[in-house]
This record gives structure tokens, C-alpha cells and sequence, in this order.
């Protein structure tokens, strides 16, 4: 039955869909709220205002409760599948998210934790309407997918197995075999077992509204590039398609039958050929020149993509929104060539290598970025892409005033001064998200402690939400640190590694940051003790990392933030045994971890040796 | 190359490391160690060989590091901040005293003596790679040596002005990502 059968049946007896009795409370002038509740509540959908509107009043919450649609878990241990189905019956979309975000950077352990199955059981148990599924560093087995399949395959619209583990080509096909309406399958940088290819070729003979099929940054290799064209034949909706390696060479057939294509990422251009001669090269010309791109795409990112293979992508440059970079091969000055050409990009990935030239590139042909993301290269001594390939604040001033329409802007530097940060508070006001590592490699910085420049940053940047800052000892002061408490209004998430010089740093701090969320801090030389009683004093706190600290090894200093519905979680100082290039043994520590959270549910059971659960509910 | 490890204190420990070139009387392989330190994060340094006479010193959270300095130099700091630690006998294994607090000042000025310009590193949590990228630099990497395993080398130009590695845009090798 719909959920306005359910509301209208409410209101004529006034209990709730649980049979509880809603009392006098909902008397006379509860009518009125109801009928107002009743229209409204259904057609707002951000989660803030649902969870806002829920509070006003019981029946209120009861609509809130059946209509409300979709809902994110930001740690999947912070609520029992149960108590989400007991809450929210007819959850049509669900995104939960497991290991720490660390794990994306091998820190955390594999076997931490974070499995799908109690989810998925409880789905195929409750959540008959659940059609949009995203898994976010999450452990799915083949036998969860099985199930999600039988149970919900029917209506299943989204699977989205976002940085994913423990399943095989097998698990997906039973996706593929029996999600039929499957609008969306995604399993972007998921660790996978590749049997065969045998999936994908069921995905091509049975579906026919897929839009977006996405296996980016996985090492799946047995899949067909004739199953990819079948999939771009039969399927006239298909937006977007980002796939693992294949030679684009192979991919001809795909892209002049995939004529709704928008977004294109992954395949890439064999090893390059040793040209002897003309022949030789003219064969190579040929196979760029063969590659024609759909009319519409404008999204693309292509693996390998060298200086000599770049002319590829010219045809469309100057209608590209976004462009990734991030596994291209290209110098500097190939990145200056091409960005020239991409008037109309809103969004940029690359690594360090685009360099600073790069970047005042940008600032003057790519006025309209709102996202730029610029990750950490190669820059080991014997491995360094480009001589020029390093960011400081001359790429980070340009970018500030030649594109001010930018919303999310991370980056890793080689150099910085304040007054680059004070620059981007001056012109980046549409500044959301931002993310700046100062990378180890040189030895002096031009301008360190970064106080005022970050104050600066926050004063000017109002709307930021999100904000980290990856330093050096010396590249904040305990002053600086305590800049960013009170200057933090509406940052709701925040990385903070090296800043500060001691525990009188991370208290002033903490006395801020109204809004904070979530905070991860890593090599920061806090106490356990400062870190506690800071956890208790940030009043939006629900979600707590730390890597790097001045730990007690038991965590026994932790105790000030015993409190009732708060996990504390300990993963004790590691030790990896590996083999060096020399052949020795050499022991890695990997520091200790402490993960601190809210949740309903209580102490999880599902951990490994390596953790240690503390305190009690 | 051996390395030696004296540990005091164990309020604010120091450790003093002393790395001696690889002509060293006492070792002829190189031996990795864990460096005990209580309180702070244990960690390893193993660099390989080919390192110059380097002395970290690691106190309070904050490490140093000097170049340069000679196995005398080394070992009179190592003296001087023995001094007043009961046990201080300067043997390989690490040895863990709780009783003294080496002076302050005498650190400060211990590290003022020494000439050559400290270098601050980060301490013992180092900065890590995206997984996603650090398989691709990977990638890249292989991708070099099997288009160019000589790659150190400058390749020779062929008749058409395209060096042999293929599609370089005639850049010096050591620009070349493949």
C-alpha cells in the first residue's frame, strides 16, 4: 500500500503505523498540523529539514517516519539495521559507509570490519521498497549480493559497491541475472575476485535501461569490449561508462554505438610502439585519429593518456565539463597545451605534475572550475615526473583569482605562504570543501606557521563545510590551531594533521567549531587525555579518528570521554613484516588508531583481533 | 651499518641515534632495528646503505636531523646526555631508564654546538598515498621499464627524429613517464 493510504489510515484513528497511541496531544488543533504535515512533509527531502520537521510534534515524526525515502549511515555501527527499519519502513534508498576513511589510504587494517550482510539481510527482511543501494568501503560477499538480487532484484534500480571488498565476478552475476530495472551498477576501486567476464555479457543480454555502469580503478581484465558494445546497443540511455583498462583501439565499435554518452573514464592506449619508420608512425596517428568520441560526451578521463596520444582529445576539448587526469601521463607543458583548449571545464583532476604553470593555466582559460582536485604525484628522488611538476602558492594565488566560482578545491603543495591562504579567503567565497597537504619533500618553507593565513582562510571562506589542513611540526602554533576553532562556524568535517604544538592547542580548539561533525587528526602531538576531554567539549561531535599521538598504550588516559551511546575503539600500535628491496626484514609500526562514535546499537561484536573495544555504554 | 640506541628518560624521552658509514668496523650488513622509545609511537628507520653520517635526535614529538657528523661528535653527544642516566653504557640494545630527566638547557645547548642546518622531518606517522594512486605510480612505473629498461640511459634518436621509447616528445629520458 502507499504511503499515503498509511497517513490517511493514521490520522482516522490516531495511532501510528507502530499502533501506538498518539493521545490527546493530537486533539483538535492537531488536525490542522496533520493535514499541513500530511502535504509538506512528503516534498521535503533534505535530511537536515526532515530530521527538523520530525521534532515538532508526534504525529509529525509518524509522517516523517513513512514517507521518508532515503537516508545516509555515516558509519554503518552507529544504528542496528533493526532500528533503521523500525524508524524508516519504506526506505527506498540507503548509502552506508564502513571503514574509516584512512582505509582509502591503507591505514586501517582489511578485516576491520564494516559488512554489508546484517544490512542486507535485514533488506530482504524489511526494506521491500529499498531499490538504491551505495556501499562505501564496506566488506559485500558474493552470498549478500545473492540475496539483495533474489530478494530485491526486482525493483533494484542503484548498486553502488563504492570502494568495495570480499566479493567476486560471481556475486555480480547474480546482479546482473536478475535486476532487470539495474539503472545504476557502480563498483569503482572495489577489490574483486576475476573469475571471467561471464557478468558482464549477462548485463549486456538482459538489461536495457542502463545508464551508468561504472568498474574505474578495478583490475578487471576477462570482460569482453564486444559486451560493452552489445551494453551501448542495447541500452540508448547510456549516460556514462567508466571501465578498467582497455585499449582504446578496441573501444571503436563502443563509442560509435554509444550515442547518448556523456561520461567516459578508464580504457587507455597500449604500450607505446617503437616507431622505425614512417609506416610505423602513420600506423600510429591512424589509431588516434580512428578514435571518435560521441557527440555528447563531456565528461572524460583516459588511462596512460601521454603528450604524443593528447591530441585525441582536442576534438572536444572546448566542450569538456570535466576532465580527469589523475592516471594520464602527461608533463607540464602538455597540461598547459590542453587545459588552454578547455574553456568550459568545471571540473579538473590531475596530479602535482600540472604544476604551477598548469594551474595559472587554468586561472586564466578555466574561469568557470568549481571543483579542482590536484593529488599527490610521483616525487620520490628517483621517480619525480616533471621538474616542474610541484604546486605552491603561486599556483594556489592564481587559481584563487582567476576562478572564483570554485567550490571544492584540494590540493598537495611543495611550498606555501600565508599569503596564498589569505588570497583564496579574499576571492574563493563559493568555497565549500577545502583540502590542503604540505607535502615532506622540501626541506624549508617559505612561510611558516600558517596562522594568519588560515585565519584569513576561514574569515573569508563562510561557506566552507569541509576543511583539512596537513602540515609540518612548526606549521601551525597552538594560536593557529585555535584560530580555526573559532573561526570554524559552519565546518562540519575536518582533517587536521601536524598542526599545533600541544595539548594547550587542541583544548582552545575544541572550545569551537560549533558545527564539527566529524574530525580526523593524524601525527598532531595532542595527549590522550587533551583528546578526550577535546571530544567532549566539540558539541556536534558524533565521529572522532585519531592516528599519531602521544598514546599510553592501553588507552587508559581516554577515560574523560566515557559517556553512555559513545564507542571507543582502539586498533593498538601494528607491526607489518615486510621485505625491503634488499631482501631484509624489515618491521613497519603502524601507530595506534583511536575511532570514537555515537551509536544506538552499542558495542559492535564483528571485530578482529587488532581492535580493542573501551569504556561502556 | 649498525645503529646504537641509548633511551632515557621515559617522561620525555630522547633517543639518540648514530648512524656510522658503511665502512663500519662493527657490521658489515645492515640490520633493521625497532627503535624502542615509551610513550611516543614506536617507529623504524631503514634506509639502506648509502647514507651519509646522519644524527637524528628525536625529543619531546619533535625530531632533528643533523648531516655530517662525525662518530666522535656523535658519541660526545651521546656522553653528555648519558650523563646523570644511571645505566648509560652506550650498548646496542635500548635501554629504558625511568628515573632522570636530562636537563633542558644542556639539550638546548647541545644543539646549539652542533654546526650543520637542522632539517625538520615529520615524525613517525608518514604521509601516505591514496591506494588508488599509489597502484597506478606503480603501473607507471613497470610500464618505464618494460618500454625503456635501459631507460637511465639517453636512447638513441632513430632516423625520424622519434626516440625509441616511443612516444616521448624527444624530452630527455628522465622526463619520460613511460
Amino acid at each position: 500500500m502507499d504511503s499515503g493510504g498509511e497517513i490517511r489510515r493514521m490520522r482516522f484513528n490516531g495511532h501510528g503505523d507502530d499502533g501506538v497511541d498518539q493521545g490527546p496531544a493530537t486533539g483538535s488543533s492537531g488536525g490542522a498540523y496533520e493535514a499541513v504535515g500530511v502535504c509538506l512533509i512528503p516534498y521535503v527531502k533534505e535530511a537536515r529539514d526532515r530530521h527538523a520537521l520530525s521534532l515538532v510534534c508526534k504525529a509529525w515524526y509518524e509522517i516523517d517516519r513513512i514517507t521518508r525515502k532515503s537516508v545516509t549511515v555515516a558509519l554503518c555501527y552507529s544504528v542496528s539495521p533493526q532500528q533503521l527499519s523500525r524508524r524508516f519502513p519504506n526506505l527506498e534508498s540507503l548509502e552506508l559507509k564502513g571503514k574509516p576513511r584512512s582505509a582509502m589510504f591503507n591505514l586501517i587494517p582489511e578485516d576491520w570490519g564494516g559488512f554489508v550482510t546484517p544490512w542486507v539481510e535485514e533488506i530482504a527482511r524489511s526494506f521491500g521498497r529499498m531499490k538504491a543501494l551505495h556501499f562505501r568501503r564496506m566488506i559485500v560477499k558474493d552470498s549478500d549480493l545473492r540475496l539483495l538480487a533474489s530478494s530485491n532484484g526486482k525493483i533494484l534500480e542503484v548498486l553502488r559497491l563504492d570502494k568495495c571488498s570480499g566479493f567476486s565476478t560471481d556475486g555480480l552475476l547474480h546482479v546482473a541475472r536478475l535486476c532487470r530495472n539495474l539503472k545504476s551498477f557502480i563498483m569503482e576501486e572495489s577489490t574483486l575476485d576475476e573469475k571471467d567476464g561471464e557478468w558482464l555479457h549477462e548485463l549486456a543480454e538482459n538489461i536495457i535501461v542502463l545508464e551508468n555502469l561504472n568498474f574505474y580503478t578495478t583490475e578487471i581484465s576477462k570482460v569482453k569490449p564486444e559486451d560493452l558494445e552489445l551494453i551501448a546497443r542495447r541500452c540508448p540511455s547510456l549516460v556514462s561508462m567508466k571501465i578498467s583498462d582497455y585499449d582504446l583501439s578496441d573501444l571503436l565499435g563502443f563509442f560509435r554505438s554509444a550515442s547518448s554518452l556523456e561520461e567516459f573514464s578508464g580504457g587507455c592506449f597500449r604500450e607505446p610502439v617503437v616507431i622505425h619508420d614512417e609506416a610505423e608512425m602513420d600506423e600510429q596517428l591512424g589509431r588516434l585519429t580512428a578514435v571518435v568520441f560521441p557527440p555528447k560526451l563531456c565528461r572524460l578521463g583516459i588511462t596512460y593518456l601521454g603528450n604524443a596520444e593528447m591530441p585525441v582529445v582536442y576534438p572536444i576539448a572546448s566542450s569538456l565539463k570535466k576532465l580527469d587526469l589523475l592516471y594520464a601521463l602527461l608533463d607540464t607543458e602538455s597540461h598547459c597545451r590542453l587545459l588552454q583548449l578547455c574553456r568550459n571545464l568545471e571540473i579538473l583532476e590531475a596530479r602535482s605534475v600540472i604544476g604551477d604553470r598548469g594551474l595559472v593555466t587554468v586561472a586564466s582559460f578555466c574561469n568557470g572550475i568549481k571543483k579542482l582536485r590536484i593529488e599527490r604525484g610521483a616525487d620520490e628522488n628517483d621517480d619525480i615526473e616533471d621538474l616542474e611538476g610541484i604546486v605552491t602558492q603561486r599556483g594556489l594565488m592564481a587559481v584563487a583569482q582567476g576562478c572564483p566560482k570554485l567550490e571544492y578545491f584540494a590540493v598537495y603543495v611543495t611550498d606555501i605562504t600565508n599569503e596564498s591562504l589569505a588570497h583564496i579567503g579574499r576571492y574563493s567565497k563559493e568555497l565549500n570543501d577545502f583540502r590542503l597537504v604540505l607535502l615532506e619533500r622540501q626541506e624549508r618553507i617559505t612561510d611558516l606557521p600558517l596562522d594568519r593565513g588560515v585565519r584569513a582562510l576561514l574569515t573569508g571562506c563562510h561557506k566552507l563545510e569541509r576543511f583539512a589542513l596537513y602540515l609540518r611540526p612548526g606549521g601551525l602554533t597552538d594560536i593557529g590551531l585555535g584560530y580555526i576553532g573559532h573561526y570554524s562556524n559552519n565546518i562540519k568535517w575536518m582533517l587536521l594533521g601536524f598542526v599545533g604544538e600541544s595539548d594547550i592547542g587542541l583544548l582552545e580548539f575544541s572550545r569551537g567549531c560549533p558545527r564539527l561533525q566529524k574530525l580526523e587528526m593524524r601525527g598532531c602531538r595532542f595527549s590522550e587525555r587533551a583528546i578526550a576531554i577535546a571530544a567532549t567539549q566539540l558539541t556536534s561531535l558524533r565521529y572522532l579518528w585519531v592516528q599519531g599521538y602521544l598514546a599510553s598504550g592501553n588507552g587508559r588516559d581516554l577515560s574523560p570521554m566515557i559517556r553512555p551511546f559513545w564507542n571507543i575503539e582502539l586498533i593498538p600500535t601494528r607491526q607489518d613484516h615486510i621485505f625491503d628491496i634488499n631482501g631484509n626484514e624489515v618491521v613497519v609500526e603502524h601507530p595506534a588508531h583511536i575511532l570514537a562514535y555515537y551509536s544506538l546499537a552499542g558495542p559492535r561484536g564483528d571485530f578482529p583481533a587488532s581492535v580493542k573495544l573501551l569504556g561502556s555504554m | 651499518m649498525e645503529r646504537d640506541v641509548l633511551c632515557l628518560s621515559s617522561k620525555n624521552p630522547i633517543v639518540l641515534k648514530e648512524k656510522i658509514v658503511e665502512h663500519s668496523e662493527f657490521s658489515s650488513h645492515s640490520v633493521g632495528r625497532i627503535l624502542s622509545v615509551p610513550v611516543t609511537e614506536q617507529w623504524v628507520k631503514n634506509k639502506g646503505v648509502n647514507m651519509p653520517a646522519q644524527l637524528t635526535i628525536f625529543y619531546g614529538g619533535a625530531v632533528t636531523v643533523f648531516n655530517e657528523i662525525t662518530p666522535e661528535k656523535a658519541q660526545a653527544i651521546i656522553t653528555m646526555a648519558g650523563k646523570g642516566a644511571p645505566q648509560a653504557t652506550g650498548d646496542r640494545a635500548p635501554i629504558s631508564t625511568d628515573s632522570t630527566n636530562p636537563p633542558v638547557a644542556k639539550i638546548d645547548e647541545m644543539v646549539k654546538v652542533i654546526p650543520s642546518a637542522p632539517t625538520m622531518i615529520s615524525s613517525a606517522v608518514p604521509q601516505s598515498r591514496k591506494a588508488s594512486l599509489a597502484r597506478f605510480l606503480e603501473k607507471r612505473k613497470e610500464r618505464a621499464m618494460s618500454a625503456a629498461p635501459y631507460a637511465m640511459k639517453k636512447e638513441p634518436v632513430g632516423e625520424w627524429g622519434v626516440s625509441a621509447a616511443g612516444s616521448s616528445s624527444g624530452k630527455e629520458i628522465a622526463d619520460d613517464a613511460f
